[in-house]
Protein backbone atom coordinates (compact mmCIF):
# COMPACT_ATOMS: atom_id res chain seq x y z
CA UNK A 1 0.00 0.00 0.00
CA UNK A 2 2.61 2.48 -1.00
CA UNK A 3 2.46 5.74 -3.17
CA UNK A 4 4.32 9.26 -3.57
CA UNK A 5 1.41 10.87 -3.52
CA UNK A 6 0.69 9.02 0.39
CA UNK A 7 4.21 9.70 0.86
CA UNK A 8 3.67 13.48 -0.09
CA UNK A 9 0.73 13.61 1.72
CA UNK A 10 2.13 12.40 5.40
CA UNK A 11 4.77 15.07 4.60
CA UNK A 12 2.24 17.56 4.23
CA UNK A 13 -0.07 16.16 7.38
CA UNK A 14 3.17 16.38 9.09
CA UNK A 15 4.02 20.45 8.41
CA UNK A 16 0.14 20.89 9.09
CA UNK A 17 -0.41 18.98 12.45
CA UNK A 18 2.87 18.17 13.73
CA UNK A 19 2.60 15.64 16.55
CA UNK A 20 3.67 18.07 19.58
CA UNK A 21 7.26 17.78 20.55
CA UNK A 22 6.46 16.83 24.35
CA UNK A 23 4.52 13.65 23.26
CA UNK A 24 7.92 12.18 21.37
CA UNK A 25 9.74 11.94 24.78
CA UNK A 26 7.99 8.48 25.35
CA UNK A 27 6.85 8.34 28.58
CA UNK A 28 7.73 5.58 31.09
CA UNK A 29 7.66 1.76 30.93
CA UNK A 30 4.61 1.86 33.04
CA UNK A 31 4.36 -1.93 34.82
CA UNK A 32 1.15 -3.69 34.05
CA UNK A 33 -1.11 -4.32 37.13
CA UNK A 34 -2.53 -7.31 38.67
CA UNK A 35 -5.82 -6.08 38.36
CA UNK A 36 -9.27 -8.53 37.16
CA UNK A 37 -10.41 -5.90 34.49
CA UNK A 38 -14.15 -4.96 35.30
CA UNK A 39 -16.55 -4.71 32.14
CA UNK A 40 -17.98 -1.99 30.84
CA UNK A 41 -21.59 -1.90 31.27
CA UNK A 42 -22.45 1.72 30.64
CA UNK A 43 -21.42 5.13 29.60
CA UNK A 44 -23.74 8.25 29.74
CA UNK A 45 -20.69 9.74 27.29
CA UNK A 46 -22.03 6.91 24.82
CA UNK A 47 -25.52 7.12 25.51
CA UNK A 48 -27.67 8.77 27.83
CA UNK A 49 -29.36 7.06 30.22
CA UNK A 50 -33.15 7.39 30.62
CA UNK A 51 -34.73 9.58 32.04
CA UNK A 52 -31.37 12.06 32.25
CA UNK A 53 -32.05 15.95 30.91
CA UNK A 54 -29.49 18.00 28.86
CA UNK A 55 -25.93 17.64 28.04
CA UNK A 56 -24.63 18.82 31.77
CA UNK A 57 -21.14 17.98 32.70
CA UNK A 58 -21.58 15.27 34.55
CA UNK A 59 -20.73 11.57 33.19
CA UNK A 60 -21.80 8.50 34.78
CA UNK A 61 -20.29 5.21 34.01
CA UNK A 62 -21.21 1.58 35.52
CA UNK A 63 -18.75 -1.47 35.79
CA UNK A 64 -19.33 -4.77 36.96
CA UNK A 65 -17.77 -8.33 37.18
CA UNK A 66 -19.10 -11.54 38.78
CA UNK A 67 -19.69 -10.37 42.07
CA UNK A 68 -19.16 -6.27 42.15
CA UNK A 69 -20.89 -3.61 40.25
CA UNK A 70 -19.37 -0.06 40.44
CA UNK A 71 -21.20 3.17 39.46
CA UNK A 72 -18.84 5.76 38.83
CA UNK A 73 -20.56 9.70 38.12
CA UNK A 74 -17.47 12.26 37.21
CA UNK A 75 -18.37 15.98 37.33
CA UNK A 76 -15.92 18.41 35.65
CA UNK A 77 -17.68 21.90 36.57
CA UNK A 78 -15.17 22.28 38.68
CA UNK A 79 -12.15 20.25 37.98
CA UNK A 80 -12.56 16.52 37.80
CA UNK A 81 -14.76 15.04 41.05
CA UNK A 82 -15.41 11.29 41.11
CA UNK A 83 -18.32 10.36 43.36
CA UNK A 84 -18.36 6.08 43.58
CA UNK A 85 -20.35 3.19 44.84
CA UNK A 86 -19.46 -0.22 45.08
CA UNK A 87 -22.06 -2.57 45.54
CA UNK A 88 -22.09 -5.14 47.54
CA UNK A 89 -20.42 -2.91 50.20
CA UNK A 90 -17.58 -5.04 51.72
CA UNK A 91 -15.01 -2.02 52.99
CA UNK A 92 -11.52 -1.74 50.89
CA UNK A 93 -10.10 1.48 49.05
CA UNK A 94 -10.45 2.69 45.77
CA UNK A 95 -6.82 3.00 44.08
CA UNK A 96 -7.17 6.16 41.59
CA UNK A 97 -4.09 6.36 38.77
CA UNK A 98 -3.41 8.50 36.42
CA UNK A 99 -0.21 9.10 34.27
CA UNK A 100 2.28 10.76 37.07
CA UNK A 101 0.55 9.79 39.87
CA UNK A 102 -2.76 8.48 42.22
CA UNK A 103 -4.29 8.85 45.30
CA UNK A 104 -6.38 6.66 47.37
CA UNK A 105 -9.95 6.83 48.75
CA UNK A 106 -11.78 4.67 51.75
CA UNK A 107 -15.15 3.19 50.93
CA UNK A 108 -17.54 3.67 53.62
CA UNK A 109 -19.64 0.80 54.99
CA UNK A 110 -22.65 2.04 52.27
CA UNK A 111 -20.18 1.36 49.43
CA UNK A 112 -19.56 4.87 48.44
CA UNK A 113 -16.57 6.80 48.10
CA UNK A 114 -15.10 9.87 46.48
CA UNK A 115 -12.38 11.50 45.43
CA UNK A 116 -11.46 15.20 44.41
CA UNK A 117 -9.55 16.91 42.78
CA UNK A 118 -8.14 14.81 40.04
CA UNK A 119 -6.53 15.86 36.74
CA UNK A 120 -8.17 15.69 33.69
CA UNK A 121 -6.92 13.25 30.97
CA UNK A 122 -6.71 9.51 31.62
CA UNK A 123 -7.69 8.05 34.93
CA UNK A 124 -7.93 4.10 35.67
CA UNK A 125 -10.08 3.05 39.29
CA UNK A 126 -8.78 0.23 40.99
CA UNK A 127 -11.51 -1.78 43.60
CA UNK A 128 -9.13 -2.93 46.26
CA UNK A 129 -11.84 -5.22 48.58
CA UNK A 130 -10.62 -7.79 51.59
CA UNK A 131 -10.25 -10.97 50.33
CA UNK A 132 -11.01 -10.38 46.75
CA UNK A 133 -8.97 -9.98 43.65
CA UNK A 134 -8.49 -6.03 42.69
CA UNK A 135 -10.77 -5.12 40.32
CA UNK A 136 -9.74 -2.38 37.75
CA UNK A 137 -12.14 -0.22 35.16
CA UNK A 138 -9.14 0.15 33.07
CA UNK A 139 -7.76 3.12 31.89
CA UNK A 140 -10.35 5.88 30.09
CA UNK A 141 -10.09 9.75 29.48
CA UNK A 142 -11.98 12.33 31.31
CA UNK B 1 15.64 -1.55 18.33
CA UNK B 2 14.84 0.07 14.79
CA UNK B 3 15.27 -3.66 12.82
CA UNK B 4 13.06 -5.72 15.20
CA UNK B 5 9.31 -5.98 13.66
CA UNK B 6 6.27 -5.21 15.65
CA UNK B 7 6.21 -9.02 17.00
CA UNK B 8 9.61 -8.62 18.03
CA UNK B 9 9.46 -5.48 19.84
CA UNK B 10 6.17 -6.78 21.94
CA UNK B 11 8.11 -9.67 22.84
CA UNK B 12 10.76 -7.60 24.10
CA UNK B 13 8.76 -5.00 25.98
CA UNK B 14 7.26 -8.23 27.60
CA UNK B 15 10.33 -8.88 29.48
CA UNK B 16 10.16 -5.10 30.67
CA UNK B 17 12.37 -3.85 27.98
CA UNK B 18 12.32 -0.03 28.18
CA UNK B 19 14.32 0.89 24.46
CA UNK B 20 11.66 -1.94 22.79
CA UNK B 21 8.62 0.21 24.80
CA UNK B 22 10.37 3.37 23.50
CA UNK B 23 10.74 1.95 19.96
CA UNK B 24 7.44 1.05 19.66
CA UNK B 25 6.22 4.74 21.10
CA UNK B 26 8.86 6.72 18.00
CA UNK B 27 7.32 3.82 15.73
CA UNK B 28 3.51 4.93 16.29
CA UNK B 29 2.95 8.21 17.66
CA UNK B 30 2.78 10.05 14.84
CA UNK B 31 -0.15 7.68 13.88
CA UNK B 32 -1.79 7.74 16.71
CA UNK B 33 -1.86 11.54 16.98
CA UNK B 34 -2.94 11.78 13.53
CA UNK B 35 -5.75 9.10 14.29
CA UNK B 36 -6.84 11.42 17.37
CA UNK B 37 -6.76 14.51 15.37
CA UNK B 38 -8.77 12.78 12.53
CA UNK B 39 -11.41 12.19 14.97
CA UNK B 40 -11.67 15.78 15.48
CA UNK B 41 -9.87 16.33 19.08
CA UNK B 42 -8.58 19.30 20.02
CA UNK B 43 -4.47 19.14 21.07
CA UNK B 44 -5.14 18.49 24.38
CA UNK B 45 -7.22 15.72 23.94
CA UNK B 46 -5.53 13.89 21.08
CA UNK B 47 -2.28 14.20 23.49
CA UNK B 48 -4.53 12.25 26.79
CA UNK B 49 -5.64 9.77 23.85
CA UNK B 50 -1.95 8.90 22.54
CA UNK B 51 -1.40 8.79 26.77
CA UNK B 52 -4.16 6.42 27.59
CA UNK B 53 -2.98 4.62 24.33
CA UNK B 54 0.06 4.03 25.97
CA UNK B 55 -1.09 3.18 29.01
CA UNK B 56 -3.97 0.60 27.85
CA UNK B 57 -1.22 -1.23 25.77
CA UNK B 58 0.97 -1.83 28.75
CA UNK B 59 -1.89 -2.92 31.19
CA UNK B 60 -2.94 -5.14 27.86
CA UNK B 61 0.49 -6.23 26.33
CA UNK B 62 0.08 -9.70 27.76
CA UNK B 63 -3.53 -9.82 26.31
CA UNK B 64 -2.50 -9.19 22.82
CA UNK B 65 -3.03 -12.27 20.65
CA UNK B 66 -1.14 -11.39 17.57
CA UNK B 67 1.56 -9.22 17.87
CA UNK B 68 2.30 -8.91 14.23
CA UNK B 69 -0.97 -6.64 14.57
CA UNK B 70 0.38 -4.26 17.22
CA UNK B 71 -0.11 -0.97 14.70
CA UNK B 72 -3.91 -1.79 14.06
CA UNK B 73 -4.70 -2.72 17.68
CA UNK B 74 -3.02 0.49 18.48
CA UNK B 75 -5.12 2.22 16.10
CA UNK B 76 -8.33 0.66 16.87
CA UNK B 77 -7.46 1.42 20.27
CA UNK B 78 -6.87 4.89 19.87
CA UNK B 79 -9.80 5.66 17.43
CA UNK B 80 -12.42 4.14 19.91
CA UNK B 81 -11.33 6.35 23.20
CA UNK B 82 -11.07 9.37 21.13
CA UNK B 83 -14.62 8.69 19.22
CA UNK B 84 -15.99 8.72 23.19
CA UNK B 85 -13.90 11.75 24.03
CA UNK B 86 -15.30 13.97 21.34
CA UNK B 87 -19.04 12.72 22.60
CA UNK B 88 -18.01 13.37 26.43
CA UNK B 89 -16.49 17.22 25.08
CA UNK B 90 -19.25 17.91 22.81
CA UNK B 91 -21.73 17.50 25.62
CA UNK B 92 -19.57 19.97 27.66
CA UNK B 93 -18.43 22.69 24.50
CA UNK B 94 -21.42 23.13 22.48
CA UNK B 95 -20.93 26.72 21.28
CA UNK B 96 -18.60 27.46 18.63
CA UNK B 97 -18.21 31.19 19.57
CA UNK B 98 -16.33 32.38 16.06
CA UNK B 99 -18.41 30.70 13.45
CA UNK B 100 -17.59 29.15 10.23
CA UNK B 101 -14.09 30.33 8.65
CA UNK B 102 -14.79 33.25 5.12
CA UNK B 103 -14.77 30.42 2.59
CA UNK B 104 -12.09 32.46 0.42
CA UNK B 105 -9.69 32.83 3.14
CA UNK B 106 -6.73 31.13 3.42
CA UNK B 107 -6.69 28.44 6.52
CA UNK B 108 -4.31 28.14 9.16
CA UNK B 109 -3.45 25.00 7.34
CA UNK B 110 -2.61 27.00 4.28
CA UNK B 111 -0.97 30.14 5.64
CA UNK B 112 1.79 27.61 7.53
CA UNK B 113 1.95 25.63 3.99
CA UNK B 114 4.73 28.07 1.89
CA UNK B 115 5.11 26.06 -1.02
CA UNK B 116 2.03 26.20 -3.76
CA UNK B 117 2.35 22.14 -5.07
CA UNK B 118 2.01 21.58 -0.54
CA UNK B 119 -1.20 24.35 -0.41
CA UNK B 120 -2.45 22.59 -3.71
CA UNK B 121 -2.49 18.66 -1.88
CA UNK B 122 -3.78 20.56 1.51
CA UNK B 123 -6.87 21.79 -0.28
CA UNK B 124 -7.54 18.79 -2.24
CA UNK B 125 -7.60 16.70 0.91
CA UNK B 126 -9.82 18.62 2.91
CA UNK B 127 -12.12 18.44 0.21
CA UNK B 128 -12.13 14.72 0.45
CA UNK B 129 -15.08 12.99 2.39
CA UNK B 130 -14.07 11.52 5.98
CA UNK B 131 -14.15 8.10 4.67
CA UNK B 132 -11.37 9.12 2.26
CA UNK B 133 -9.62 11.86 4.45
CA UNK B 134 -9.77 8.90 7.24
CA UNK B 135 -8.29 5.98 4.97
CA UNK B 136 -5.30 8.32 2.99
CA UNK B 137 -4.49 9.25 6.30
CA UNK B 138 -3.98 6.16 7.64
CA UNK B 139 -2.22 4.03 4.62
CA UNK B 140 0.10 7.69 4.54
CA UNK B 141 1.47 7.37 8.21
CA UNK B 142 1.27 3.41 8.19
CA UNK B 143 1.82 1.76 4.42
CA UNK B 144 2.57 -1.92 5.88
CA UNK B 145 -1.04 -2.26 7.38
CA UNK B 146 -3.13 -4.77 5.80
CA UNK B 147 -6.39 -4.32 4.44
CA UNK B 148 -7.50 -6.15 7.51
CA UNK B 149 -6.03 -3.98 10.07
CA UNK B 150 -7.20 -0.63 8.20
CA UNK B 151 -10.60 -2.07 8.06
CA UNK B 152 -11.14 -3.24 11.38
CA UNK B 153 -9.38 0.54 12.74
CA UNK B 154 -12.24 2.37 10.62
CA UNK B 155 -15.09 0.15 11.35
CA UNK B 156 -15.25 -0.45 7.13
CA UNK B 157 -16.42 -3.87 5.81
CA UNK B 158 -12.47 -5.12 4.96
CA UNK B 159 -13.54 -6.17 0.80
CA UNK B 160 -14.57 -2.65 0.19
CA UNK B 161 -11.52 -1.25 1.42
CA UNK B 162 -9.16 -1.83 -1.75
CA UNK B 163 -11.32 -0.52 -4.07
CA UNK B 164 -12.24 2.67 -1.74
CA UNK B 165 -8.86 3.15 -1.31
CA UNK B 166 -8.11 3.22 -5.08
CA UNK B 167 -11.16 5.17 -5.39
CA UNK B 168 -9.74 7.91 -2.78
CA UNK B 169 -6.74 8.27 -4.05
CA UNK B 170 -7.69 8.91 -7.77
CA UNK B 171 -10.06 11.56 -6.53
CA UNK B 172 -7.15 13.19 -4.16
CA UNK B 173 -4.36 12.72 -7.62
CA UNK B 174 -7.56 14.56 -10.13
CA UNK B 175 -7.86 17.27 -7.76
CA UNK B 176 -4.08 18.01 -7.28
CA UNK B 177 -4.43 17.89 -11.17
CA UNK B 178 -7.15 20.06 -11.43
CA UNK B 179 -5.84 22.69 -8.78
CA UNK B 180 -2.64 22.92 -10.91
CA UNK B 181 -4.42 23.73 -14.18
CA UNK B 182 -6.43 26.76 -11.80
Amino acid sequence: MTDDLLGDLKSLLDRVDPTPTRLSAPPAFPPPGDHVPLDWCSDSAVATPTGMRGAGTSRSLRFTSDHTTIDLRLDTDLGVRALGLVHPPRGGSVLISWPDGGSTSGIDTVGWFRADPLPAGPLRFVVRQPGLPDLSTGWFVQ
Amino acid sequence: MRDLTNAELVAHAKLHSDPAWQEIVRRHLPLLWSTARSAGLREADAADVCQFTWLTLAENLHRIRTPAKLSGWLITTARHEALRVRKVRGRELPVDLWGPPEPDFPSPEELVLADERARRLWRAFAGLTDQCRDILRLVAYAPDLTYQDVAEALGMPVNNLGSTRSRCLAVLRRRVEAEARV
